[in-house]
Protein backbone atom coordinates (compact mmCIF):
# COMPACT_ATOMS: atom_id res chain seq x y z
CA UNK A 1 0.00 0.00 0.00
CA UNK A 2 1.83 2.93 -0.92
CA UNK A 3 -0.19 5.80 0.41
CA UNK A 4 0.99 9.10 2.19
CA UNK A 5 0.26 9.60 6.27
CA UNK A 6 -2.34 12.36 5.11
CA UNK A 7 -3.94 10.90 2.32
CA UNK A 8 -4.04 7.31 4.43
CA UNK A 9 -5.46 9.34 7.52
CA UNK A 10 -7.94 11.27 5.58
CA UNK A 11 -9.18 7.87 3.97
CA UNK A 12 -9.71 6.18 7.26
CA UNK A 13 -11.75 9.47 8.57
CA UNK A 14 -14.03 8.79 6.03
CA UNK A 15 -14.31 5.21 5.92
CA UNK A 16 -15.25 5.24 9.34
CA UNK A 17 -17.54 8.33 8.91
CA UNK A 18 -19.54 6.41 6.56
CA UNK A 19 -19.80 3.19 8.44
CA UNK A 20 -21.23 5.84 11.35
CA UNK A 21 -23.52 6.96 8.94
CA UNK A 22 -24.93 3.38 7.95
CA UNK A 23 -24.89 2.42 11.93
CA UNK A 24 -26.39 5.54 12.99
CA UNK A 25 -29.88 5.01 10.34
CA UNK A 26 -30.31 1.07 10.62
CA UNK A 27 -28.35 -0.11 13.38
CA UNK A 28 -25.03 -2.73 13.84
CA UNK A 29 -27.24 -5.25 11.44
CA UNK A 30 -27.51 -2.86 8.64
CA UNK A 31 -23.22 -3.29 8.19
CA UNK A 32 -24.07 -7.84 8.78
CA UNK A 33 -27.01 -7.53 6.15
CA UNK A 34 -24.35 -5.35 3.86
CA UNK A 35 -21.21 -8.06 4.21
CA UNK A 36 -23.29 -10.95 3.88
CA UNK A 37 -24.60 -9.20 0.38
CA UNK A 38 -20.64 -8.45 -1.04
CA UNK A 39 -20.00 -12.25 -0.14
CA UNK A 40 -22.41 -12.92 -3.23
CA UNK A 41 -23.60 -9.77 -5.29
CA UNK A 42 -21.36 -9.06 -7.85
CA UNK A 43 -19.99 -5.78 -6.98
CA UNK A 44 -20.11 -3.08 -4.14
CA UNK A 45 -22.79 -1.05 -5.41
CA UNK A 46 -25.02 -3.75 -6.23
CA UNK A 47 -24.20 -5.33 -2.73
CA UNK A 48 -25.31 -1.48 -1.07
CA UNK A 49 -28.47 -1.51 -3.26
CA UNK A 50 -29.90 -5.13 -2.24
CA UNK A 51 -29.19 -4.63 1.57
CA UNK A 52 -29.40 -0.22 2.44
CA UNK A 53 -31.05 0.55 -0.75
CA UNK A 54 -28.45 3.05 -1.33
CA UNK A 55 -25.38 3.69 -3.94
CA UNK A 56 -22.37 4.68 -3.15
CA UNK A 57 -22.98 8.60 -3.94
CA UNK A 58 -25.83 8.77 -1.59
CA UNK A 59 -24.09 7.16 0.77
CA UNK A 60 -21.29 9.82 0.63
CA UNK A 61 -24.01 12.52 0.82
CA UNK A 62 -25.24 10.40 3.89
CA UNK A 63 -22.11 10.74 5.66
CA UNK A 64 -21.68 14.27 4.89
CA UNK A 65 -24.98 15.10 5.99
CA UNK A 66 -24.75 12.97 9.21
CA UNK A 67 -21.19 14.37 10.16
CA UNK A 68 -22.53 17.84 9.53
CA UNK A 69 -25.52 16.97 12.16
CA UNK A 70 -23.61 14.79 14.47
CA UNK A 71 -20.74 17.12 14.53
CA UNK A 72 -20.38 20.32 13.43
CA UNK A 73 -22.22 22.78 15.53
CA UNK B 1 -4.54 -2.70 9.37
CA UNK B 2 -4.12 0.02 11.95
CA UNK B 3 -2.70 3.56 11.82
CA UNK B 4 0.46 4.50 13.77
CA UNK B 5 -0.35 7.60 15.98
CA UNK B 6 1.46 9.51 13.62
CA UNK B 7 -0.73 9.09 10.49
CA UNK B 8 -3.72 9.67 12.94
CA UNK B 9 -2.39 13.45 13.65
CA UNK B 10 -1.51 14.42 10.84
CA UNK B 11 -4.89 14.10 9.38
CA UNK B 12 -6.23 17.75 10.48
CA UNK B 13 -3.53 19.14 8.22
CA UNK B 14 -3.73 16.81 5.51
CA UNK B 15 -5.32 17.90 2.47
CA UNK B 16 -4.56 15.10 -0.67
CA UNK B 17 -5.89 14.14 -4.06
CA UNK B 18 -7.44 11.18 -3.95
CA UNK B 19 -8.08 8.74 -7.02
CA UNK B 20 -10.15 5.71 -7.15
CA UNK B 21 -8.58 2.59 -7.71
CA UNK B 22 -10.19 -0.50 -8.79
CA UNK B 23 -9.26 -4.09 -8.74
CA UNK B 24 -10.29 -6.81 -11.25
CA UNK B 25 -10.61 -9.99 -9.50
CA UNK B 26 -9.67 -12.66 -11.99
CA UNK B 27 -11.54 -16.54 -12.01
CA UNK B 28 -8.06 -17.68 -11.27
CA UNK B 29 -7.48 -15.46 -7.94
CA UNK B 30 -5.01 -13.14 -9.18
CA UNK B 31 -6.07 -9.72 -8.56
CA UNK B 32 -5.04 -6.45 -10.82
CA UNK B 33 -5.05 -2.90 -9.41
CA UNK B 34 -5.81 -0.26 -11.92
CA UNK B 35 -7.82 2.97 -12.86
CA UNK B 36 -10.52 3.89 -15.37
CA UNK B 37 -11.67 0.34 -15.96
CA UNK B 38 -14.00 -0.31 -18.38
CA UNK B 39 -16.04 -3.37 -19.51
CA UNK B 40 -17.80 -4.58 -22.63
CA UNK B 41 -19.08 -7.58 -23.72
CA UNK B 42 -15.67 -9.53 -24.65
CA UNK B 43 -13.05 -7.06 -22.81
CA UNK B 44 -11.81 -5.37 -19.56
CA UNK B 45 -10.22 -2.70 -20.21
CA UNK B 46 -7.87 -0.44 -17.75
CA UNK B 47 -5.39 1.45 -17.33
CA UNK B 48 -1.95 0.89 -15.83
CA UNK B 49 1.74 2.35 -15.44
CA UNK B 50 1.94 0.75 -18.14
CA UNK B 51 -0.04 2.06 -20.69
CA UNK B 52 -3.68 1.23 -21.67
CA UNK B 53 -4.13 -3.03 -21.36
CA UNK B 54 -6.94 -5.27 -22.15
CA UNK B 55 -7.89 -8.54 -20.70
CA UNK B 56 -11.12 -11.11 -22.32
CA UNK B 57 -14.09 -10.78 -19.97
CA UNK B 58 -14.47 -14.37 -19.41
CA UNK B 59 -10.85 -14.61 -16.87
CA UNK B 60 -12.45 -12.21 -15.04
CA UNK B 61 -14.59 -12.72 -11.94
CA UNK B 62 -15.33 -9.47 -10.82
CA UNK B 63 -14.42 -5.67 -10.80
CA UNK B 64 -14.50 -4.54 -7.12
CA UNK B 65 -14.83 -0.68 -8.09
CA UNK B 66 -12.75 1.76 -5.27
CA UNK B 67 -15.75 3.68 -4.12
CA UNK B 68 -14.69 6.01 -1.50
CA UNK B 69 -10.79 6.52 -2.41
CA UNK B 70 -7.46 5.95 -2.22
CA UNK B 71 -7.22 2.77 -0.88
CA UNK B 72 -5.96 -0.17 -2.49
CA UNK B 73 -9.13 -1.79 -3.15
CA UNK B 74 -7.87 -5.52 -1.82
CA UNK B 75 -7.23 -5.93 2.12
CA UNK B 76 -4.24 -8.34 3.85
CA UNK B 77 -6.50 -9.94 5.05
CA UNK B 78 -8.00 -11.31 2.12
CA UNK B 79 -4.98 -11.47 0.18
CA UNK B 80 -4.09 -14.83 -0.50
CA UNK B 81 0.46 -15.64 -0.82
CA UNK B 82 -0.17 -17.67 -3.65
CA UNK B 83 -2.91 -17.66 -6.27
CA UNK B 84 -5.76 -20.58 -7.34
CA UNK B 85 -4.28 -22.77 -10.56
CA UNK B 86 -6.62 -22.61 -13.32
CA UNK B 87 -7.04 -25.92 -14.15
CA UNK B 88 -10.12 -27.89 -16.92
CA UNK B 89 -11.14 -30.94 -15.44
CA UNK B 90 -12.41 -32.05 -19.09
CA UNK B 91 -10.96 -30.21 -22.27
CA UNK B 92 -12.77 -30.80 -25.19
CA UNK B 93 -15.80 -30.58 -24.10
CA UNK B 94 -16.48 -26.96 -24.83
CA UNK B 95 -20.06 -27.81 -26.54
CA UNK B 96 -21.14 -29.45 -23.08
CA UNK B 97 -20.13 -26.42 -21.51
CA UNK B 98 -22.07 -23.79 -23.71
CA UNK B 99 -25.41 -26.17 -23.52
CA UNK B 100 -24.69 -26.29 -19.46
CA UNK B 101 -24.74 -22.09 -19.31
CA UNK B 102 -26.95 -20.34 -21.64
CA UNK B 103 -29.02 -16.87 -21.81
CA UNK B 104 -26.77 -15.70 -18.66
CA UNK B 105 -28.46 -18.73 -16.71
CA UNK B 106 -27.20 -22.19 -15.90
CA UNK B 107 -29.51 -25.09 -17.26
CA UNK B 108 -30.39 -27.36 -14.58
CA UNK B 109 -32.56 -29.05 -16.86
CA UNK B 110 -29.78 -30.06 -18.74
CA UNK B 111 -27.54 -30.75 -15.85
CA UNK B 112 -29.95 -33.19 -14.63
CA UNK B 113 -29.89 -35.09 -17.62
CA UNK B 114 -26.30 -35.16 -17.64
CA UNK B 115 -26.28 -36.87 -14.25
CA UNK B 116 -29.28 -39.70 -14.97
CA UNK B 117 -26.58 -40.37 -18.45
CA UNK B 118 -23.49 -40.73 -15.89
CA UNK B 119 -24.98 -43.06 -13.94
CA UNK B 120 -24.80 -45.55 -16.66
CA UNK B 121 -20.97 -45.12 -15.84
CA UNK B 122 -19.59 -44.59 -19.19
CA UNK B 123 -15.84 -42.10 -19.71
CA UNK B 124 -17.87 -40.25 -22.32
CA UNK B 125 -20.98 -39.39 -19.57
CA UNK B 126 -18.57 -38.71 -17.20
CA UNK B 127 -16.73 -36.10 -18.83
CA UNK B 128 -19.57 -34.83 -19.71
CA UNK B 129 -21.12 -34.26 -16.48
CA UNK B 130 -17.36 -33.39 -14.89
CA UNK B 131 -17.10 -30.30 -17.91
CA UNK B 132 -20.63 -29.19 -17.57
CA UNK B 133 -20.87 -29.25 -13.42
CA UNK B 134 -17.70 -26.94 -13.59
CA UNK B 135 -18.80 -24.64 -16.54
CA UNK B 136 -22.02 -24.02 -14.15
CA UNK B 137 -19.52 -23.59 -11.25
CA UNK B 138 -17.35 -21.07 -12.92
CA UNK B 139 -20.41 -19.03 -13.99
CA UNK B 140 -21.90 -19.40 -10.09
CA UNK B 141 -18.95 -18.17 -9.47
CA UNK B 142 -18.53 -15.20 -11.57
CA UNK B 143 -22.11 -14.31 -10.07
CA UNK B 144 -20.35 -14.46 -6.95
CA UNK B 145 -22.43 -17.22 -5.65
CA UNK B 146 -19.97 -19.61 -4.16
CA UNK B 147 -21.58 -21.82 -2.06
CA UNK B 148 -23.57 -23.13 -5.11
CA UNK B 149 -20.44 -23.43 -6.99
CA UNK B 150 -19.08 -25.49 -4.66
CA UNK B 151 -22.30 -27.72 -5.12
CA UNK B 152 -21.84 -28.18 -8.09
CA UNK B 153 -18.38 -29.67 -7.56
CA UNK B 154 -19.42 -31.85 -5.09
CA UNK B 155 -22.25 -32.80 -7.60
CA UNK B 156 -19.12 -33.82 -10.40
CA UNK B 157 -17.01 -35.54 -7.94
CA UNK B 158 -19.92 -38.44 -7.28
CA UNK B 159 -19.66 -38.80 -10.51
CA UNK B 160 -16.00 -38.58 -11.22
CA UNK B 161 -14.31 -38.72 -7.71
CA UNK B 162 -10.32 -38.54 -8.98
CA UNK B 163 -10.77 -36.07 -11.70
CA UNK B 164 -7.92 -33.41 -10.18
CA UNK B 165 -9.17 -30.80 -11.99
CA UNK B 166 -12.61 -30.95 -9.87
CA UNK B 167 -10.73 -31.99 -6.93
CA UNK B 168 -8.78 -28.89 -7.16
CA UNK B 169 -11.19 -26.57 -7.76
CA UNK B 170 -13.35 -27.56 -5.25
CA UNK B 171 -10.17 -27.34 -3.03
CA UNK B 172 -9.45 -23.59 -3.95
CA UNK B 173 -12.95 -22.34 -3.03
CA UNK B 174 -12.43 -24.39 0.45
CA UNK B 175 -9.60 -22.11 0.94
CA UNK B 176 -11.18 -19.10 -0.32
CA UNK B 177 -14.09 -19.81 1.97
CA UNK B 178 -11.59 -20.08 4.71
CA UNK B 179 -12.33 -23.63 4.77
CA UNK B 180 -9.01 -24.81 5.31
CA UNK B 181 -8.96 -28.00 7.09
CA UNK B 182 -12.09 -29.03 4.88
CA UNK B 183 -9.76 -28.00 1.85
CA UNK B 184 -7.12 -30.59 3.00
CA UNK B 185 -9.34 -33.35 1.95
CA UNK B 186 -9.82 -32.63 -1.64
CA UNK B 187 -6.20 -32.10 -2.05
CA UNK B 188 -5.19 -34.78 0.17
CA UNK B 189 -7.83 -37.28 -2.44
CA UNK B 190 -5.82 -35.09 -5.28
CA UNK B 191 -2.21 -36.30 -4.11
CA UNK B 192 -3.39 -40.16 -3.52
CA UNK B 193 -4.42 -39.66 -7.61
CA UNK B 194 -1.47 -37.86 -8.98
CA UNK B 195 1.25 -37.46 -6.42
CA UNK B 196 3.33 -35.29 -8.62
CA UNK B 197 1.02 -32.23 -8.94
CA UNK B 198 2.59 -28.75 -8.50
CA UNK B 199 -0.70 -27.38 -7.74
CA UNK B 200 -1.99 -30.12 -5.52
CA UNK B 201 1.42 -28.67 -3.22
CA UNK B 202 0.92 -24.88 -3.83
CA UNK B 203 -2.54 -25.48 -2.72
CA UNK B 204 -1.74 -27.22 0.40
CA UNK B 205 0.75 -25.43 1.12
CA UNK B 206 -1.66 -22.04 1.23
CA UNK B 207 -4.26 -24.47 3.62
CA UNK B 208 -1.52 -25.17 5.57
CA UNK B 209 -0.18 -21.89 6.21
CA UNK B 210 -3.64 -20.33 6.83
CA UNK B 211 -3.89 -22.73 9.73
CA UNK B 212 0.11 -21.71 10.80
CA UNK B 213 1.48 -25.27 10.25
CA UNK B 214 4.25 -22.95 8.61
CA UNK B 215 6.85 -26.09 8.88
CA UNK B 216 4.10 -28.49 6.63
CA UNK B 217 3.30 -24.96 4.45
CA UNK B 218 7.08 -25.10 3.59
CA UNK B 219 7.25 -28.76 2.95
CA UNK B 220 4.60 -28.07 0.34
CA UNK B 221 5.43 -24.89 -1.02
CA UNK B 222 9.11 -26.68 -1.67
CA UNK B 223 7.90 -29.89 -3.11
CA UNK B 224 6.17 -27.47 -5.67
CA UNK B 225 9.20 -26.07 -6.41
CA UNK B 226 10.91 -29.04 -7.38
CA UNK B 227 8.01 -30.32 -9.20
CA UNK B 228 7.24 -26.98 -11.52
CA UNK B 229 9.29 -23.82 -10.69
CA UNK B 230 7.52 -20.84 -9.41
CA UNK B 231 8.33 -17.56 -8.69
CA UNK B 232 5.19 -17.08 -7.08
CA UNK B 233 5.48 -19.98 -4.71
CA UNK B 234 9.10 -18.85 -3.99
CA UNK B 235 8.29 -15.84 -2.92
CA UNK B 236 6.04 -18.07 -0.77
CA UNK B 237 8.38 -20.06 0.76
CA UNK B 238 10.58 -16.83 1.65
CA UNK B 239 7.92 -15.48 4.03
CA UNK B 240 6.89 -18.50 5.65
CA UNK B 241 10.85 -19.17 6.27
CA UNK B 242 11.22 -15.53 7.72
CA UNK B 243 7.96 -16.39 9.69
CA UNK B 244 9.51 -19.88 10.43
CA UNK B 245 12.87 -18.19 11.28
CA UNK B 246 11.77 -15.38 14.07
CA UNK B 247 8.78 -17.54 15.44
CA UNK B 248 11.39 -20.42 16.01
CA UNK B 249 12.37 -18.90 19.84
CA UNK B 250 8.40 -17.76 20.65
CA UNK B 251 6.28 -19.52 22.64
CA UNK B 252 2.99 -20.90 21.78
CA UNK B 253 -0.46 -20.04 23.84
CA UNK B 254 -3.95 -21.63 22.18
CA UNK B 255 -7.75 -20.65 23.38
CA UNK B 256 -11.17 -22.05 21.90
CA UNK B 257 -10.88 -19.43 18.61
CA UNK B 258 -6.80 -18.26 18.56
CA UNK B 259 -3.58 -20.08 18.19
CA UNK B 260 -0.99 -17.08 19.31
CA UNK B 261 2.46 -17.08 19.33
CA UNK B 262 4.81 -14.78 21.06
CA UNK B 263 8.39 -13.71 21.86
CA UNK B 264 9.64 -16.04 24.55
CA UNK B 265 11.07 -13.15 26.40
CA UNK B 266 7.72 -11.59 26.38
CA UNK B 267 5.69 -10.96 29.82
CA UNK B 268 3.73 -14.27 30.65
CA UNK B 269 0.93 -11.97 31.72
CA UNK B 270 0.91 -10.09 28.59
CA UNK B 271 0.15 -13.51 26.56
CA UNK B 272 -2.46 -14.55 29.22
CA UNK B 273 -3.98 -11.27 28.75
CA UNK B 274 -4.12 -10.80 25.17
CA UNK B 275 -5.56 -14.08 24.68
CA UNK B 276 -8.25 -13.14 27.33
CA UNK B 277 -8.68 -9.65 25.56
CA UNK B 278 -9.23 -11.64 22.31
CA UNK B 279 -11.84 -14.41 23.34
CA UNK B 280 -14.10 -11.10 24.59
CA UNK B 281 -13.51 -9.25 21.68
CA UNK B 282 -14.80 -12.79 19.84
CA UNK B 283 -17.85 -12.78 21.63
CA UNK B 284 -19.10 -9.35 21.16
CA UNK B 285 -17.96 -9.73 17.15
CA UNK B 286 -19.73 -12.77 16.74
CA UNK B 287 -22.83 -11.20 18.56
CA UNK B 288 -22.51 -8.08 16.61
CA UNK B 289 -21.58 -9.33 13.30
CA UNK B 290 -23.61 -12.34 13.39
CA UNK B 291 -21.45 -15.00 12.15
CA UNK B 292 -18.37 -17.28 13.60
CA UNK B 293 -15.19 -17.59 11.66
CA UNK B 294 -14.57 -21.49 11.25
CA UNK B 295 -10.94 -21.80 12.02
CA UNK B 296 -8.82 -20.57 14.76
CA UNK B 297 -7.66 -17.08 13.64
CA UNK B 298 -3.50 -17.20 14.38
CA UNK B 299 -2.01 -14.22 16.47
CA UNK B 300 1.51 -13.32 16.85
CA UNK B 301 2.65 -11.00 19.53
CA UNK B 302 5.97 -9.42 17.85
CA UNK B 303 8.39 -7.11 19.17
CA UNK B 304 8.75 -3.82 17.47
CA UNK B 305 12.01 -4.67 15.19
CA UNK B 306 10.87 -8.24 14.43
CA UNK B 307 7.46 -7.04 12.89
CA UNK B 308 9.11 -4.04 11.00
CA UNK B 309 11.84 -7.42 9.58
CA UNK B 310 8.88 -10.18 9.45
CA UNK B 311 5.88 -7.94 7.69
CA UNK B 312 7.47 -5.22 5.60
CA UNK B 313 5.30 -2.86 6.32
CA UNK B 314 5.48 0.82 5.87
CA UNK B 315 6.03 2.80 8.79
CA UNK B 316 2.98 4.00 9.22
CA UNK B 317 1.23 0.85 9.62
CA UNK B 318 0.89 0.06 13.37
CA UNK B 319 0.05 -3.63 13.57
CA UNK B 320 -1.20 -6.19 10.27
CA UNK B 321 -3.63 -8.96 9.61
CA UNK B 322 -2.76 -10.67 6.39
CA UNK B 323 -4.46 -13.92 8.05
CA UNK B 324 -2.65 -13.68 11.16
CA UNK B 325 -2.86 -10.68 13.49
CA UNK B 326 0.61 -9.37 13.69
CA UNK B 327 1.13 -7.08 16.71
CA UNK B 328 3.55 -5.39 18.06
CA UNK B 329 3.89 -5.08 21.68
CA UNK B 330 6.82 -4.39 22.82
CA UNK B 331 7.47 -2.99 26.39
CA UNK B 332 3.92 -4.02 27.48
CA UNK B 333 3.66 -6.05 30.20
CA UNK B 334 -0.17 -6.29 30.32
CA UNK B 335 -2.88 -5.82 27.98
CA UNK B 336 -3.17 -1.19 27.50
CA UNK B 337 -6.51 0.10 26.64
CA UNK B 338 -4.20 1.13 23.32
CA UNK B 339 -3.38 -2.71 22.81
CA UNK B 340 -7.12 -3.74 23.95
CA UNK B 341 -7.94 -1.49 20.71
CA UNK B 342 -5.11 -2.78 18.30
CA UNK B 343 -6.65 -6.03 19.25
CA UNK B 344 -10.20 -5.85 18.58
CA UNK B 345 -9.51 -3.72 15.31
CA UNK B 346 -7.04 -6.41 13.38
CA UNK B 347 -9.77 -9.09 15.10
CA UNK B 348 -12.40 -7.14 13.08
CA UNK B 349 -10.83 -7.63 9.97
CA UNK B 350 -10.34 -11.31 10.05
CA UNK B 351 -14.56 -11.35 10.66
CA UNK B 352 -15.35 -9.12 8.08
CA UNK B 353 -12.61 -10.55 5.61
CA UNK B 354 -13.96 -13.76 6.50
CA UNK B 355 -17.80 -12.62 6.52
CA UNK B 356 -17.91 -10.89 3.12
CA UNK B 357 -15.02 -13.77 1.48
CA UNK B 358 -12.85 -11.45 1.06
CA UNK B 359 -14.88 -9.18 -0.89
CA UNK B 360 -15.85 -5.83 1.62
CA UNK B 361 -13.93 -3.13 -0.20
CA UNK B 362 -11.14 -1.59 2.20
CA UNK B 363 -12.74 1.70 3.33
CA UNK B 364 -15.99 -0.60 4.52
CA UNK B 365 -12.94 -3.17 6.26
CA UNK B 366 -11.22 -0.20 7.42
CA UNK B 367 -14.67 1.79 8.83
CA UNK B 368 -15.89 -1.20 10.49
CA UNK B 369 -12.26 -1.99 12.43
CA UNK B 370 -12.33 1.68 13.80
CA UNK B 371 -16.03 1.38 14.55
CA UNK B 372 -15.75 -1.63 16.54
CA UNK B 373 -12.34 -0.54 18.40
CA UNK B 374 -14.46 2.40 19.55
CA UNK B 375 -13.49 5.28 17.53
CA UNK B 376 -15.36 7.83 16.21
CA UNK B 377 -15.26 10.89 13.84
CA UNK B 378 -15.77 13.63 16.91
CA UNK B 379 -12.23 14.61 15.78
CA UNK B 380 -12.20 14.51 12.73
CA UNK B 381 -15.65 15.81 11.63
CA UNK B 382 -15.21 19.22 11.56
CA UNK B 383 -12.31 19.28 8.59
CA UNK B 384 -14.56 16.56 6.65
CA UNK B 385 -17.86 18.25 7.31
CA UNK B 386 -16.02 21.84 5.50
CA UNK B 387 -15.29 19.63 2.09
CA UNK B 388 -18.38 18.07 0.80
CA UNK B 389 -17.90 19.29 -2.53
CA UNK B 390 -14.00 18.00 -3.06
CA UNK B 391 -15.20 14.46 -1.30
CA UNK B 392 -18.39 14.59 -3.01
CA UNK B 393 -16.20 14.82 -6.09
CA UNK B 394 -14.81 11.69 -5.55
CA UNK B 395 -16.76 10.43 -8.12
CA UNK B 396 -17.93 6.39 -7.65
CA UNK B 397 -17.83 4.61 -10.44
CA UNK B 398 -21.06 2.54 -12.06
Amino acid sequence: MSLSDATAAIAYAWSLAAVESIISTGGVGDISRLLDRIATAPSTAAALDDALRTNCDDLLQQTVAYLKREYVR
Amino acid sequence: MRLATSATAAFLLAVSSCAAADTIVLKNGRSIEASNVTEDAAHVTYQTSAGELSIPRSIVARIDRGDFGPFPASHGAADALVSAPQVQPVPGYEDVERLAVHDKAVDSAYLARLDSDALAGTAVSIARVAAAHHAAAQFLLGQGDTDAAIAHYRRALIFAPDNIGLLLNLAVLDIRENQFTAALGPLEHARRVAPDSADTAKLMGWAYYSTNKIDQAIDEWKRAERLRPDPEVQRAVEKAERDKAEEESYREGETAHFALKYYGGAAPGLARGVLRALEEDFRNLEAQLDYTPPEPISVILYTEQAFADITRAPGWVGALNDGRLRIPVQGLNDVTPELARVLMHELTHSFVGQKSRGHAPVWLQEGIAQWMEGRRSNAAAAALGAWPRRCLSWKVPG
